[in-house]
């Protein structure tokens, strides 16, 4: 009785070892990738300007439609003013920048007018942007926060009556 | 216990007749391959790939062939897809195993998860019930929060099958 006890734990010890050395078996899979900083602009509808085409993404427009300095209908969210020998066109529109994977803190925005225009005048805040050369709107701007900025538009009475169009580059680079 | 052993009568067999053997089942083997609509797998031994997604972007940049891009809130996930096969040498036909996957990395720049399970370091059944011989295609996704600083990310997924008893 004493051996066949002994002998079957020595079975026992054997059949475990099996299973162990010879029942599963193991891989691996590395998974890598590389991480890229990277900042978004998008153009946001002010609640107090005219509805930006596209709003929501960083290829939008601000179609002020058909305005006269004399009477006509003013668009819904525009401010006209009329000036001695010019009138001014207003609207206010958000810039949202926002960033991801990055240290920067803050950003710079630059704006720039794609052609310049020596007959209307084009303000965006405070700066005067129709020369075409890049201008700072801000130099510490903050992420993720909804910014509006006003864009005028000077039309001079001498002006031709006819389309105008232009486009605004707007530049982030983080710091 | 010598005499015990060599005497096969003692075990219950005849004496005389001849003893069946039966073959000892080696460990299942695990290979990774590229799947067919996934990004392209790097073979580097028996058992072990390297998987590339290569540079990966929040708000830039397109995905590279066999994978596929979303912006979650705050988080950048990229998916695609791999297939395991199994082999059992030995083993009969009918056999199959259980499959586990983990990390064997604890970086928290991301989460990788297999078919929907996000990997940790304990294992985590992938497949409860794997034919030997067969192979099967899990989609794999990799997670970025924006807060992870820009860089090379790595992890090393660690698979076991195990042969069901």
């Amino acid at each position: 009785m004493k051996n066949r006890l002994i002998l079957t734990s020595v079975l026992s010890v054997f059949a475990l070892s099996a299973a162990a050395n010879a029942q599963s078996g193991s891989g691996t899979l590395g998974v890598s990738a590389t991480v890229q900083g990277s900042i978004n602009l998008t153009f946001v509808t002010n609640s107090s300007g005219i509805a930006v085409t596209g709003t929501g993404t960083s290829a939008a427009s601000l179609p002020f439609g058909n305005v006269s300095m004399f009477g006509g209908a003013v668009p819904s969210n525009v401010t006209k003013t009329v000036n001695s020998t010019s009138f001014d066109l207003a609207t206010p529109f958000n810039v949202k920048v926002d960033v991801a994977n990055s240290g920067s803190t803050t950003f710079t925005l630059t704006a720039t007018l794609a052609a310049a225009d020596a007959v209307n005048t084009w303000t965006l805040a405070t700066t005067n942007i129709s020369d075409a050369a890049d201008h700072i709107l801000t130099a510490a701007g903050e992420f993720g926060a909804a910014v509006p900025y006003t864009l005028k538009l000077t039309v001079p009475a001498s002006e031709a009556a006819g389309a105008i169009s232009n486009t605004i580059n707007f530049t982030v680079v983080g710091a | 216990m010598f005499v015990i052993l060599a005497n096969r009568a003692a075990f219950g067999q005849l004496a005389g007749v001849p003893r069946t053997v039966t073959p000892v089942a080696a460990a299942p083997a695990i290979t990774i391959l590229t799947a067919a609509t996934g990004a392209f797998l790097r073979s580097q031994s028996a058992g072990n790939a390297a998987l590339d997604l290569g540079p990966v972007s929040y708000f830039n940049g397109e995905s590279a062939p066999g994978q596929s891009r979303r912006n979650k809130s705050g988080a950048l996930v990229i998916s695609t897809r791999f297939a395991l096969k199994i082999d059992c040498p030995g083993s009969t036909a009918s056999s199959k195993v259980n499959v586990t996957a983990s990390r064997l990395d604890g970086a928290d720049s991301h989460a990788i998860s297999i078919d929907g399970t996000t990997l940790g370091p304990a294992a985590q059944t992938l497949v409860e019930s794997m034919a030997c011989g067969s192979s099967g295609e899990h989609r794999l996704e990799v997670e970025v929060p924006v807060s992870t600083p820009a860089g090379s990310i790595g992890s090393t997924v660690a698979f076991v099958a195990a042969l069901n008893r």
